[in-house]
């Protein structure tokens, strides 16, 4: 490889971009909603136990494959697979895993550009908090309009991704990311003052066991692999723009901490308003659209915040956007040599030709046999399929192969750091990690009680 | 330069990755059954070695000799051998993408858990809407198509051969899974007794033939498979060594499929009944009935789909390659126009049993369009291709220059095979053809 390779110009850069991709993703959507489907308390602990035993130790890894090769990750795993043994597969997971949680994203973020419109048009004048909460409805279950913002939003993507990576992403996201931790952080301190922070404290924390099923346990190991960015091949392209003198335990500690405070942050955010106006905590993907609005309408000048809210909901769904279409071009361009370019309009089309069925997931007009087959709207199956399937076995895979197959040395040269330190890593890696994931698979699939 | 497998290895896999298809997986299973068990298996098995093997040896024979795919390695007059072989693979890509899409869709719908919720006809109703489900059929079989499309794409060491290896030796591991975890099943006995145990009764003359035609496709011959396969062969292996591990490795895979298929059905005392309906509505319904469901329907299907996909790389192959060489297209080009016209053909066969498009067919032609794209390739195409193949090899082609191939092996052997292909196959492959399109019927003779 000829080309000389971009490097993020800066640690804060780095830290503020894998971060962005985690917020708007992981933190402020799923995590909400998948708190509040599994029923609070209990689930969080298994979330914070899937974090520290499966997530980190596999983020970790994946700086290591990709900074260790320099390539995105098929190259990655194909270099570091120096018995040929058909490894590169694993690195195919992540970027199909990329594809395909962009198709139906980037509807998800197109209907927060929705929201912004609609704030602007002086949505909330007038309206019963009823009103407000049926409004998403409206909005999903309205094909055109979906399509619209979901092409819109690839094609923005698309354009910050061609861009490259430090006029691109590093750019946009050290600065939206900083504007959202502040403004979330003014809507947690507002959401102090509401009735319902005190039932949203003790949802969130207390454990309840009677609402904890054993689906729960996969739920959360897909949520960890989302609040970290992991296993859709996005951490082995961004360890590759790392420089060599950074310390990746280090970074992994920062970056785990900031996810779980921001994580709590958000739900601190979300669920005081969801009691206080007696929204459902289990509403699924669209939690976020039906509780927000309903704060906004009660406070003063609801449009600023509104608006204010939802752009920079967009922004960091841009942030998450992006590196799901860069892991995908990437590889494309390594392992097929095409230009920057072409790898990104390929890619732009791909997924949104395969989100169109997702922007019509809630109307009859596209597949409508689809939910009597597979028992959901096919969002949701994709958004299933991805989290709880594809995601967690590409972990597995990884974990078994930096365990098991790859060379010790090169973790040890890129994981420079104390013999303990290195020796739990190496453990949680090779038993640990894949014995978690085994472990809960086989709990989901029936196998064990 | 004319690219090579990297290895012994990465041949063979591909090979019986392209052998190894739905046609062992399902077809041969309940073929078995229906036709007397035990007699079935060893005239299935006296084909393979006595008709299939010498066949698969000639057409890879042919492909490294003159290092050509298919069409190209005729001489002139004879390359509508290669034609019809070409025709067949295009057609058959066209409607195995709806099927290995349907396996694809009953992964997802492993996964989601969703249909082992429902009792059995709600399981076997999931199937018909399904598969009346037009949108739905093209989407997963345009999802399929993209991806062996993808792969063929880079070429025949880091696409063909380095997927076929995974997914062939993933293949068989699954294989070998399902089939120990069936070993516990109550039904495994029943099982064994009717794959293994002799039937006179329900053996017939039209099953041998059955027996022979199944031999012939379970192979991959008269598709111009092999003969692109062999044309990517490098020149020091033995022809008549890799047909015979071909050949043995697919008797097994059949074997290990219906050992691994029937002790699920006879656990649950139905019928093995044939066709679609068995894989995509019976096993899904005992699948249910099981622990570890979710496990087990995910893994046969992806299996299923391995399986699919083996067998359908190598028919986008050899229809771009022999573009590549007849057109001078780039690999790209040939593979993505191939690719969408395979699409495009399928189109109307995913409609079919819904009859949304050519609603008229049905009444016309007594069956629905992929069931006559079906019957146009298995009863014509693919045994015409054979037929003429076999009497190009033992006529038309230099006796001598065939044994310069075979290097390795005693003149005797050279010999025995040259008659094998100038007399006993074309006749027997006559015989094939005018039973299938039902000129003639053996069973009455006797």
């Amino acid at each position: 490889m000829s080309k000389l390779r971009e490097h993020w110009s800066s640690r804060f850069g780095f830290i503020m971009a894998t971060l962005g991709s985690a917020v708007g993703l992981g933190i402020l959507w799923k995590f909400p909603y998948t708190v509040g489907e599994n029923g609070g308390g209990l689930f969080l602990l298994t979330y914070l136990i899937c974090l520290i035993v499966v997530g980190i130790p596999l983020f970790m890894a994946e700086l290591v494959i990709g900074r260790s090769t320099q390539r995105a990750a098929v190259g990655a795993y194909g270099a570091l697979d120096t018995k040929g043994k058909g490894w590169k597969a694993t690195g195919w997971f992540g970027v199909l895993s990329s594809f395909l949680i962009m198709s139906f994203y980037s509807v998800i973020a197109g209907w927060g550009m929705s929201y912004i419109l609609m704030s602007l048009s002086g949505f909330y004048e007038g309206l019963s908090l009823d009103e407000v909460g049926v409004a998403f409805k409206e909005i999903s279950s309205s094909g055109g309009i979906s399509l619209l913002w979901h092409f819109i939003f690839t094609l923005i993507t698309m354009s910050i991704v061609f861009g490259g990576v430090r006029k691109g992403i590093e750019f946009w996201t050290k600065h939206m990311t900083r504007i959202l931790l502040i403004l979330l952080f003014g809507f947690f301190l507002y959401g102090i003052g509401l009735s319902g922070f005190s039932d949203a404290v003790s949802f969130i924390f207390k454990p309840d066991a009677s609402e904890f099923t054993v689906t729960g346990a996969l739920e959360a190991l897909g949520l960890a692999f989302w609040t970290l960015s992991i296993g859709q091949g996005i951490m082995i392209s961004y360890g590759s723009y790392m420089r060599r003198e950074e310390s990746i335990p280090s970074m992994a500690g920062i970056i785990g901490g900031s996810v779980l405070v921001v994580s709590i942050l958000a739900a601190l955010t979300i669920f005081p308003i969801v009691f206080t106006f007696g929204a459902k905590p289990e509403a699924g993907y669209g939690l976020i659209f039906e509780t927000l609005p309903l704060l906004f309408s009660q406070l003063p000048a609801p449009m600023i915040l509104s608006t204010v809210f939802f752009t920079l909901f967009v922004f960091t769904a841009l942030t998450s956007a992006i590196p799901l279409i860069e892991v995908v071009a990437t590889n494309l361009m390594e392992q097929y040599n095409i230009t920057r370019k072409k790898a990104v309009m390929m890619v732009g089309i791909g997924t949104f030709t395969f989100g169109i069925p997702s922007a019509f997931a809630k109307t009859p007009h596209i597949f409508p046999e689809w939910d009597a087959i597979y028992g959901m709207n096919f969002l949701e199956t994709i958004n299933v399929l991805v989290s709880n399937w594809i995601i967690p076995i590409g972990g597995l895979l990884s974990a078994v192969f930096v365990g098991w197959f790859m060379d010790k040395k090169v973790c040890l040269e890129e994981l420079n750091t104390s013999k303990w330190l290195f020796r739990v890593w190496y453990f949680f890696i090779r038993y640990l990690v894949p014995l978690m994931i085994l472990l809960i698979i086989a709990e989901k699939s029936g196998l064990i009680g | 330069m004319r690219e090579h497998w990297s290895s012994r290895l990465g041949f063979l896999f591909a090979a019986v990755g392209s052998a190894v298809g739905l046609g062992v997986l399902w077809k041969f299973p309940y073929t078995v059954g229906k036709n007397g068990g035990g007699f079935f298996l060893l005239a299935y098995i006296l084909c393979v070695i006595l008709i299939g093997i010498p066949v698969l040896i000639g057409e890879l024979m042919l492909g490294r000799r003159a290092q050509r795919a298919a069409i190209g390695a005729f001489q002139k007059k004879w390359q509508i051998a290669g034609y019809f072989g070409v025709v067949s693979s295009f057609l058959i890509m066209s409607f195995y993408s709806i099927i290995a899409g349907w396996g694809i869709s009953y992964i997802v719908m492993s996964l989601t858990g969703f249909y082992q919720s429902l009792g059995d006809k709600s399981i076997a109703g999931v199937f018909e809407l399904l598969s009346h489900a037009g949108g739905i059929t093209i989407f997963w079989s345009f999802f399929f198509t993209a991806i062996t499309m993808g792969i063929v794409m880079v070429g025949v060491r880091k696409g063909v051969e380095y997927w076929s290896r995974i997914m062939t030796r993933t293949l068989f591991v699954l294989l070998i899974i399902l089939f120990v975890s069936g070993l516990r099943l109550s039904g495994f006995e029943q099982a064994v007794r009717f794959i293994f145990v002799p039937d006179p009764g329900a053996f017939t003359f039209s099953s041998a033939l059955e027996a022979l035609g199944l031999a012939f496709f379970t192979l991959s011959l008269g598709q111009g498979i092999m003969i692109s396969y062999g044309s990517y062969l490098s020149k020091k292996e033995k022809i008549p060594v890799m047909a015979g591990v071909i050949g043995i490795s697919v008797i097994l895979a059949a074997i290990l499929a219906s050992l691994t298929i029937f002790p699920v059905i006879f656990t649950f005392d139905l019928s093995p009944q044939a066709g679609q309906g068995l894989i995509f509505k019976t096993l899904p319904y005992l699948f249910a009935q099981m622990p570890g469901s979710l496990v087990l329907s995910t893994l046969f299907f992806t299996l299923f789909v391995f399986t699919a996909l083996t067998s359908a790389i190598p028919f986008i192959e050899v229809v771009a390659t022999n573009i590549m060489e007849l057109k001078g297209w780039s690999r790209k080009k040939a593979v993505i126009v191939t690719a969408m016209l395979t699409f495009v053909i399928g189109i109307p066969c995913a409609l079919a049993p819904s009859g949304a498009l050519f609603s008229n067919w049905t009444a016309l032609y007594t069956m629905n369009f992929m069931e006559t794209i079906e019957s146009l390739v298995f009863i014509w195409f693919v045994p015409l291709a054979g037929l003429l193949t076999t009497i190009y090899i033992g006529w038309a082609f230099n006796k001598e220059e065939a044994f310069s191939e075979l290097h390795g092996s005693s003149r005797r052997f050279m010999l025995a095979w040259h008659f094998m292909m100038r007399y006993f196959i074309p006749l027997t492959i006559i015989l094939i053809i005018l039973q299938k399109s039902g000129v003639i019927d053996v069973d009455s003779w006797f």
